[in-house]
């Protein structure tokens, strides 16, 4: 069998696997196309107090108004058939009126250009007031509260397992429970670096990240100016100075801990912070 | 946001409409595929309106009549066999619509669905054809009729395979005339007489009326009819006999082809008793032959005063019948009443279920008289050494024609099972059916017999 | 460590992925080197330069999947895959008829690649799109104008503009422009109700194009403006209107302009004609119908000799030569494109996305059918191009755009935007 001979026969072969291949490939494109599989919707919603109602915004722009062909309908007589829209973006949610009748109101203040809408802002349409909730917000609050719950419940039974005759210390306890930060000085440097006075190895944390300061028998945190931020009781505590409480649970750069203003300490090795 | 994106359900009726146009698309490729593929247009096949790549066509005994040699068509070599068999082959540029160039081109040509004509275009060949006609006996046909217009058809009445398909005038493939289109020596040349054309039956037609007869008369055997020369129509008007036959009984009649006798059989069977024998007998009726759709016999009494049902009778009047359909009567009454529908492509699926299809033309016992009858007119008339050893029964014709000519016929068939054939002649404007008709049906009938 | 997790189930949903894009592009590759060798085999003249048109297409179509799998985290490039093999079609059978424009396809098909990147870009953020609403308007208008004034007459139709050299065909960029404008944000539909300025805009674009006597190009706008218009409002009765007065008009024309009737006049009469005005139709017919399911053969066709076999035609030449099959599939793709097109639509972010996805498929479909059925007589023939696969820069270029505006659709298209939508729900 000569070159020739062979050459032949695959361009035979060619025609049915050309139409072979093609069937095969374009075939399994858009069968994959067409059975795309499709995340689940968005679960923000505007609350409203008095009927203690949801109306949920499950597309990333939503209309308001009282034609039944928005996707959130306010049967209100002051509300416009479209009378705004509210519209998820990048950074954030935003709301813009749709030359509304009776204008739309973010915390109070009309809105004349597209205005970015906060967890827990109160939006008017006309009088109707509701508030916002974001989906993620709500999500992150949630688990903060579900934590803060587990947490106090832990630090209760270690309390009670106490016995009164051990030495006292202020301490932050970490959240698996088996670590704890003393607090031996008045003023007392927490962070990641190696002038501090506690060392907190987490990745997230600075490496000069809070200072917690005793100031009349009492105890208070401050953020020195960190990019990850410090929060007590999932509020940010931005630049001031915060009191804490026993049992407040401290984050620091997503790293919390619990707040024990009379740990007990049994041997001083199994501590952090000396 | 929910109210607009539902509206993207419009898109549903367009991908329908378009999807029901390719559906459309699909379907007419598939019905009309092979019409295109093998169109005068397409420049793999045809190159001047000529085609020039297709299979072999080949007679019953392998001869060659038509081929594809270096993308040009090539005929058989010999001259007067090209022009004998010109109808039934076809020309390469599709003048000749009956011909099997021309019926069979998916075929020969070799398209089909799935390959489209793939194995043509790489390959240079497509599929072969075999007629069932014998082109020696073509030639001699076509001799036969030295130059008259007219047909010879032969065919098995057992099989259904015609091997005798020849028209004349007919003219040379390979050279054709320059003055085909003028010369009247060419009128009606790319038409077959023998499935396309349409005839004045004369005297065959007593065959018809005869059937007719013997359904519709009981005791028409010992009836007698006398003859003096011409007969009078019940409301005037005269058919004229070509003799004064005297008293004839029916089966004299048919031999001397008594006028006088038929003419009167004719008026006292009527108009609706003919025209329902002549229905039964599917004169009237178009057959596919190898796709050939052949010309449709016109018998219509619905105007006909008696003495106008009289000429009908015998096969004048406006009755025109198609030659390949007298032979198939002729071969249904050698057959016992049936024939298959003739054929003359072998070799293709779609032929063989057609010719497997028999029609129903008559009882058997009428046609065992009208055999007798015929067999009789051999022996007694044009004398059984015409048709030596094949026991031939068959009748001539002779339709006088307005000012011209008369065609002679013959229609005719071997009553022996171990020959059955029929076959029937036509000299258009040739004279006596028995001088004309029967000689040519003799020569070729003798050939066939070997 | 929530990144950890996700990059972990990230991970897993790559392996569960029904869709293997490396062995697809492996096909693909496949058959783009089978007709293009047996291409090579058969040219007489420029095999060289061929040779590196088809030896730099496979590499920017392994660079794209390479790099937008790899930079860009595209873990969904079916569109591609499709948009890759049907351009390979076309390179390969206008390289095959005329070996000297395959270097010129091929450029077409980079710019439209480039198209295609730089508008997923732009339609990554809507306030972009809105802010660009008005230039790229104006540039359309701006665009027809000025072919109005300059072009040149053309196959009966006044729709090419020469510059230096390269003819353009403004209608095919103005296609994405009007796609383009009229997708709007949600907030921008509400705040402007009225369809007055979009209207305008639009007949604007589809009398021009009539002027230009472009009715193919003209008819495929129409429909997508009716699409859009629906998408927009939902306003059936001023579309309805406007569609009854669309028929008028025509109707009108036809009458008073008898001239226009009789470009059509061999519609479904195509075989009375074949020797004049249904030459083109009853070739493409006899051929098709000559190549079965499996065609003759690159190379072995003869529909290729005829007039515009590769732009109007080629069709007919994909089904000769490629067989009915691989045509077939290549239609019936885009149907397919167009369901998917519809249910990104449903699942849109932005009505953007929904208006720009459902228009571009439905403009795909028009024009499609005007093409197949057109050259097959199942509609009048009009002379518009098939997507993808037609020789010509700005068709090419145009087909990659609509590909971009359905895919841009897509949440997977955008990662970044996706993994945050993935974290809340």
């Amino acid at each position: 069998m000569d070159f020739n001979e062979i050459f032949d026969i695959l361009v035979i072969i060619s025609r049915y696997l050309v139409a072979g291949l093609a069937v095969l490939v374009l075939g399994s494109c858009v069968f994959s196309l067409v059975g795309r599989q499709f995340g689940k919707r968005i679960g923000s919603y505007l609350y409203d107090p008095g009927s203690k109602t949801r109306l949920p915004l499950t597309r990333w722009e939503n209309s308001v108004g009282r034609s039944k062909t928005c996707d959130v309908v306010l049967s209100m007589p002051d509300v416009s058939r479209f009378h705004a829209v509210i519209s998820k973006r990048r950074n954030g949610w935003v709301v813009a009126d749709t030359h509304s009748s009776a204008g739309v109101f973010v915390n109070g203040s009309a809105v004349v250009q597209p205005t970015p809408i906060a967890h827990g802002d109160t939006v008017s349409f006309g009088s109707v007031g509701f508030v916002f909730v974001d989906a993620d917000e709500d999500e992150k609050e949630q688990e903060a509260r579900e934590k803060r719950r587990a947490f106090s419940r832990k630090a209760a039974a270690r309390a009670a397992a106490m016995k009164p005759e051990a030495e006292f210390y202020p301490a932050l306890i970490d959240e698996a429970g088996d670590k704890a930060y003393i607090i031996t000085c008045d003023s007392c440097l927490f962070g990641r670096g190696p002038d501090c006075d506690v060392r907190l190895r987490y990745p997230t944390v600075s490496s000069s990240h809070a200072r917690v300061t005793a100031q009349g028998g009492a105890w208070f945190v401050e953020d020195l100016g960190t990019t990850g931020g410090t929060t007590v009781n999932a509020k940010p505590i931005g630049q001031s100075k915060r009191r804490l409480h026993d049992g407040d649970v401290i984050g620091m750069g997503g790293v919390i801990f619990l707040f024990n203003e009379h740990y007990k300490v049994k041997n001083r090795t199994d501590a952090e912070g000396w | 946001m929910n109210t607009l994106t539902k509206r993207a359900y419009v898109l549903l009726g367009i991908i329908a409409a378009f999807l029901v146009g390719l559906v459309l698309l699909a379907v007419s490729f598939f019905l009309h595929g092979g019409t295109w593929a093998t169109s005068r247009a397409n420049g793999h096949l045809y190159s001047g309106g000529q085609i020039t790549n297709a299979g072999r066509i080949l007679d019953r005994n392998g001869v060659v009549l038509a081929q594809s040699v270096n993308g040009k068509r090539k005929f058989h070599s010999d001259a007067e066999m090209r022009k004998a068999t010109l109808h039934a082959v076809g020309d390469q540029y599709g003048y000749i619509a009956c011909g099997a160039h021309t019926v069979c081109r998916d075929t020969l040509i070799g398209y089909n669905r799935v390959e489209g004509i793939f194995r043509l275009v790489s390959e240079g060949e497509g599929n072969d054809i075999t007629l069932t006609i014998d082109a020696k006996l073509n030639k001699l046909a076509y001799q036969a009729l030295s130059g008259r217009k007219g047909c010879v058809g032969v065919y098995n009445y057992k099989t259904g395979e015609i091997l005798c398909n020849v028209s004349a005038p007919s003219y040379d493939p390979t050279n054709k005339p320059a003055d085909i289109e003028t010369n009247s020596k060419y009128e009606g040349v790319y038409l077959n007489r023998l499935l396309n054309g349409l005839f004045t039956p004369g005297s065959t037609f007593k065959l018809v009326t005869s059937t007719c007869a013997i359904d519709n008369i009981p005791d028409i055997g010992s009836r007698t009819f006398s003859c003096s020369g011409s007969f009078t129509a019940p409301g005037g008007g005269k058919v004229i006999c070509n003799g004064r036959h005297g008293t004839v009984s029916f089966g004299k009649a048919l031999t001397k082809s008594c006028n006088s006798a038929f003419s009167a059989i004719g008026i006292e069977l009527g108009r609706d008793k003919l025209t329902k024998t002549v229905n039964a007998l599917g004169l009237c009726e178009s057959y596919n032959v190898s796709g050939v759709r052949t010309a449709k016999g016109r018998f219509d009494l619905s105007k006909a005063a008696a003495i106008d049902v009289g000429w009908a009778a015998i096969g004048q009047y406006t009755t025109l019948m198609n030659p390949l359909n007298m032979m198939m009567l002729a071969g249904a009454i050698a057959g016992g009443g049936a024939t298959p529908i003739p054929y003359f492509v072998r070799s293709t699926i779609s032929d063989t279920v057609g010719s497997l299809k028999t029609t129903n033309r008559m009882s058997a016992q009428t046609a065992a008289t009208l055999r007798s009858m015929m067999r009789d007119n051999v022996v007694n008339n044009y004398g059984d050494q015409k048709f030596p050893g094949m026991s031939f029964g068959g009748k001539t014709g002779t339709a006088q024609m307005n000012g011209e000519k008369s065609h002679a016929w013959f229609v005719g068939a071997s009553m022996d099972a171990n020959f059955p054939y029929a076959i029937v002649v036509v000299v258009q404007n040739g004279g006596g059916g028995s001088d004309v008709a029967v000689p040519i049906a003799s020569k070729v009938m003798k050939a066939l017999k070997g | 460590m929530s990144r950890l997790a996700n990059k972990e189930e990230q991970k897993t949903r790559k392996k569960s992925e029904p869709f293997h894009w490396l062995y697809m592009l492996l096909l693909v590759t496949a058959i783009q080197i089978i007709s293009g060798g047996t291409v090579l085999t058969q040219i007489q003249e420029a095999q060289l330069e061929v040779l590196a048109v088809f030896g730099s297409f496979l590499v920017v179509e392994w660079l794209y999947f390479v790099l937008a799998r790899n930079l860009a985290g595209q873990r969904s490039t079916e569109l591609e895959i499709i948009a890759f093999l049907l351009s390979g079609f076309g390179l390969v059978t206008v390289a095959s008829v005329y070996p000297n424009y395959a270097l010129k396809q091929f450029i077409a098909i980079l710019i439209g690649l480039g198209a295609f990147v730089i508008l997923l870009a732009l339609m990554r953020n809507t306030e972009v799109v809105n802010a660009l609403h008005i230039p790229v308007a104006v540039g359309c208008v701006g665009l027809l104008a000025l072919n109005l004034m300059l072009a040149k007459v053309h196959n009966g139709a006044l729709n090419w503009i020469n510059v230096g050299g390269i003819s353009i065909q403004p209608s095919e960029i103005v296609k994405i422009g009007f796609i383009f404008v009229g997708a709007a944000t949600l907030e921008k539909l509400q705040s402007a109700r009225s369809l007055t300025s979009y209207l305008v805009f639009s007949l604007g674009c589809v009398g021009a194009l009539f002027l230009m006597r472009d009715f193919g190009t003209a008819l495929i706008f129409f429909c997508t403006f009716m699409v859009m218009a629906f998408m927009r409002s939902g306003d059936i009765k001023t579309i309805g209107l406007i569609g009854a007065g669309a028929v008028l008009g025509a109707g009108l024309i036809v009458y008073f302009k008898p001239y226009v009737a009789k470009r059509f006049k061999a519609y479904r009469h195509v075989w009375e004609y074949m020797n004049d005005s249904g030459f083109q139709q009853t070739r493409v017919l006899i051929y098709s119908a000559s190549g079965g399911l499996f065609g003759l053969g690159i190379g072995n066709g003869r529909l290729r000799k005829v007039y515009a076999s590769t732009t109007d035609l080629i069709f007919g030449v994909i089904c000769e030569e490629w067989g009915m099959i691989v045509a077939f599939c290549v239609v019936l793709s885009f149907a397919f494109v167009a369901v998917y097109a519809l249910r990104l639509a449903r699942h849109a972010r932005s009505t953007v996305y929904a208006i720009a996805a459902v228009a571009s498929a439905a403009l795909l479909l028009v024009q499609l059918s005007l093409n197949v059925f057109g050259v097959t007589d199942l509609l009048p023939l009009t002379g518009v191009t098939l997507p993808f696969i037609s020789r010509g820069g700005t068709s090419m270029i145009c087909s990659w755009a609509l590909f971009a505006f359905i895919k841009s659709a897509d949440i997977k298209t955008y990662p970044k935007l996706e993994i945050q939508m993935e974290e809340k729900s």
